[in-house]
């Protein structure tokens, strides 16, 4: 487990080096949840239902945003060689790489959340909910932006690539979260459980799909 | 079997012998087909004469879910096996799926219009076809973004299997948010719903369109073989 923990260590601290991309982050989602009063209008009989789904499409979109070149960076330094050589493995290496993706990207969205739901006048009593959900909602688009990066790795146009990949997959998510959010059933909904399986499938499937995909990336770059 | 097909050559030759069958079976079911369908089917005492798109709509719907199995069990076989027709086969299949997804889509948009008054309503087949197109346009787009083309091959088969696990989730949670289309009338159980005189003409175009999907793919797999062999042989020693 040590080296998994330094991966995430070593990831980390360049984020920290980095730390203006995470403000970047914050505010493209703050930016997309301030467009959508603009684009509707400020009546409050329209808006005021569709404060749970704006959070949710700006944060699948921020979180998403995120990912670009995930890998590219270690791809040409050669780390990724040095990784696959390693104890660790590709798929733990995956695995590390989405926790501290999550770390620095879905944590800060999720304390930024509360401010939002303020904003967008969202009952108080439907936070709790709407937070969980949007918990292992972001977990889960992270997994699924790990399988995007890893596929679409040294592709021409990878961004682009990579949300047209993602997208459609991460419809599950947003239909069970946005559910989740919205229950008037306290916080352990169906909708919740629902979108734990999605979690717990994304979980095991994510690191073996990315090291699989970069075993392959990770070879072509020697050619 | 694997290993017997997994001479290019050698299995152009046996699909060779198979496609002039298959192009008369296709051309034979559907001329029969659609003119049942289209003037001898009585039309539909709720939906009258539109209920005619049926024998386009189903048969394309079919096919595009029948790509898209294609495509995960080629997906399979590539990852697991490396077999090296499998990749061209998904290559050879992914449009005509994306094609008969659209296809699905622009008929029951025509039928959607006069008789739910809509040309597109948020139902939950509806969404679920259009975000199978959108995963044909992201595994075509994903094949074919790298530079060299067989490095895509990979990554797009994995698509291809995460697809396979994750579109029946989408499927079932799109499902669950909403549904207006009408259930499945053929495939369920206690036999079809739906009276002999319609039956058989849609039997008939499912026929012709499986067939016609098997030729389009045959076609597009014999392209890519031969254009894959063209740049092999083009290929000078030391360049690329």
């Amino acid at each position: 487990m040590k080296p998994f923990f330094a991966q995430i260590e070593r990831d980390l601290l360049i984020a920290w080096q980095n730390r203006q991309d995470l403000g970047v982050m914050l505010v493209f989602f703050v930016i997309i949840i301030a467009l959508f009063p603009l684009a509707i209008g400020a009546n409050a009989t329209v808006l005021d239902p569709l404060g749970v789904p704006v959070i949710w499409i700006a944060a699948l979109l921020a979180i998403l945003a995120g990912f670009d070149r995930l890998f590219a960076q270690d791809v040409r330094d050669g780390w990724l060689d040095q990784i696959a050589l390693s104890q660790l493995g590709l798929g733990w290496y995956a695995l590390a790489k989405a926790v501290s993706h999550w770390l620095t990207a879905g944590l800060p969205l999720l304390i930024m959340t509360p401010l939002m739901a303020m904003m967008l006048n969202i009952p108080l009593q439907q936070w709790p909910p709407l937070l969980v959900a949007l918990l292992i909602g972001s977990m889960g688009l992270t997994l699924l932006g790990v399988i995007g990066a890893a596929l679409a790795e040294g592709a021409r146009r990878g961004t682009a690539l990579m949300a047209l990949l993602i997208l459609p997959l991460a419809v599950p998510l947003l239909i069970f979260g946005t559910l989740a959010s919205q229950s008037d059933r306290g916080i352990i909904s169906p909708h919740l459980m629902l979108l734990g399986a999605v979690f717990a499938l994304l979980l095991a499937l994510a690191p073996l799909v990315a090291a699989s995909a970069l075993e392959i990336g990770e070879t072509e770059t020697g050619l | 079997m694997f290993d017997y097909f997994a001479n290019p050559s050698r299995f152009m030759r046996i699909a060779n012998r198979l496609l002039i069958p298959l192009v008369i079976l296709s051309v034979i079911t559907g001329i029969i087909g659609l003119y049942l369908g289209l003037f001898v089917a009585p039309a539909d005492y709720q939906q009258g004469d539109t209920v005619r798109i049926i024998y386009i709509h189903v048969p394309s719907a079919w096919l595009a879910l029948f790509g898209y199995v294609g495509l995960g069990l080629c997906g399979l076989f590539y990852v697991v096996w490396r077999h090296p027709l499998a990749d061209i086969a998904a290559r050879a299949i992914a449009p005509v799926g994306a094609v008969f997804a659209l296809l699905t889509l622009v008929t029951g948009a025509l039928w959607g219009k006069p008789m739910w008054g809509a040309w597109w309503v948020w139902d939950a087949r509806l969404t679920s076809m259009l975000i199978l197109f959108f995963f044909y346009l992201g595994f075509i787009a994903l094949a074919n973004g790298f530079d060299r083309a067989e490095r895509g091959s990979r990554p797009a088969a994995l698509l291809a299997l995460v697809g396979m696990i994750n579109v029946p989730i989408v499927k079932f949670s799109v499902d669950w948010w909403n549904t207006l289309h009408q259930p499945a009338s053929l495939l369920r159980s206690g036999g079809p719903a739906i009276d002999s005189s319609m039956l058989t003409p849609l039997v008939l175009t499912l026929i012709a369109a499986h067939t016609y999907f098997a030729i389009l793919v045959i076609l597009r797999m014999r392209a890519l073989l031969t254009e894959r062999r063209l740049a092999t042989l083009t290929l000078r020693p030391g360049g690329d």
